[in-house]
């Protein structure tokens, strides 16, 4: 089992993978943007992708399509401030998995995480 | 029935005894940064009192207990929940409103258009609401991409904060202009409700969150964050580390507002002073 988690602010990756450990998720990459997230995905399979939209670069949106450009099917979670639901339809068609609005609340990423790995098998 | 639980309500306020309320402390402490001084007593009781008539409970050792066996942590919110004060109203120190309003004016002025604004101990709206309503007013007229952020660590008062709907002595200092222009008026059972428009509704997210434990789960970077009037429930750490969080996530030049009775003085934090409760990145 191993995640990406692609945030520009170091604090935000910091905290992500902090949520993951507690889900017994350890194997985590990093990336701060969406281009080093496309070529991380490129190099690496992962089964689960957290990411921030709004970053310098390519916005993770674009990084979603890209990435499902590519073939790749694993869980995708929009990780953002992006709140509105004109958005979380955007990102859902972009091919995002899930939806998580920040500041979120700890239990609260790690029971979304736990649910999306057991739908989609990947544990 | 009402006369009967008030009865039983003054009976705890006397019957708390200092173990126990020092164990509630410890946990509130621990759970949410605030601190509850000694002789308290008598406030914990009353709050706590509240909710254990809302379970039927009447010793407080058994909802103590509930407390700590509750693993799935509901109902420790629900204690801060009856713990956390809220002292708020409609452009509560207007003067701050005013500030935003230059500011807003300022940053217009250099080209602005997407502005992020944070109140941090939202209650149950007025706070987010007054500042959704001067920064509508401030931007009459120009295309922005505008957010506001509020967050409050009870649930209860975030949901008051999503329904958006007042009776009419909270929204009296609202100005009878902008009362009509930002509020649908209709008569609820005990007099005329004030629901906020969808305008001002969309203009603000709320979320959950605990100001004692950062790193907060975001990146800002915010133009303005409001502070008011919780700081002094911290301790000097829990004071410190989150004057530290709201400084990173600021853009620099953006701005802290705190409560007009607060000081960052010796706090030692990198602000500096524009005028009283008002401090600059």
């Amino acid at each position: 089992m191993r995640a990406l988690v692609v945030d520009d602010s170091a604090v935000m990756r910091k905290v992500l993978i902090g949520a993951l450990a507690r889900a017994n998720i350890v194997d985590v990459d990093q990336a701060s943007d969406g281009v080093e997230a496309v070529a991380a995905t490129k190099q690496q399979d992962y089964q689960l992708v957290l990411m921030d939209w709004n970053m310098p670069n390519m916005l993770g949106i674009d990084a979603v399509r890209e990435i499902r450009a590519q073939g790749k099917t694993m869980p995708i979670v929009m990780v953002t401030t992006e709140a509105e639901k004109s958005r979380v339809i955007d990102a859902l068609k972009a091919g995002a998995s899930n939806y998580i609005i920040k500041p979120f609340e700890p239990a609260t990423i790690v029971t979304k995480i736990q649910e999306l790995l057991a739908k989609t098998g990947a544990t | 029935m009402e006369e009967s639980a008030k009865q039983t309500l003054e009976e705890w306020v006397i019957t708390m005894d200092a173990r126990t309320f020092n164990k509630f402390r410890e946990i509130i402490y621990e759970k949410s940064g605030i601190t509850l001084g000694p002789g308290k007593e008598a406030l914990v009781s009353a709050r706590v009192g509240k909710r254990m008539r809302a379970l039927k409970m009447n010793d407080h050792k058994e909802y103590l207990n509930r407390v700590i066996q509750d693993s799935t942590g509901e109902e420790i919110v629900q204690l801060l929940d009856v713990i956390s004060t809220n002292v708020t109203s409609f452009f509560r120190e207007d003067a701050h409103f005013h500030f935003i309003t230059e500011q807003i004016r300022k940053w217009l002025a250099n080209g602005q258009r997407r502005f992020r604004f944070w109140s941090a101990a939202s209650s149950t709206g007025e706070e987010p609401y007054s500042l959704a309503i001067t920064l509508s007013e401030a931007f009459n007229g120009y295309t922005v991409d505008i957010k506001i952020l509020a967050t409050d660590i009870s649930t209860r008062v975030l949901q008051k904060c999503r329904e958006g709907c007042y009776g009419a002595d909270k929204v009296k200092p609202v100005p009878k202009g902008l009362q009509e222009r930002y509020f649908t008026r209709a008569q609820g059972k005990d007099g005329p409700l004030y629901t906020v428009k969808p305008i001002l509704r969309e203009m603000v997210v709320f979320q959950r969150l605990n100001l004692s434990t950062p790193p907060f789960p975001m990146k800002g970077p915010f133009d303005i964050v409001l502070c008011r009037n919780v700081m002094i429930y911290f301790d000097d750490t829990i004071r410190k580390n989150l004057l530290a969080e709201i400084y990173r996530l600021l853009k620099p030049g953006g701005n802290l507002i705190v409560g007009h009775a607060e000081s960052l003085t010796g706090m030692l934090s990198k602000f500096q002073s524009v005028r009283p409760s008002v401090y600059v990145k």
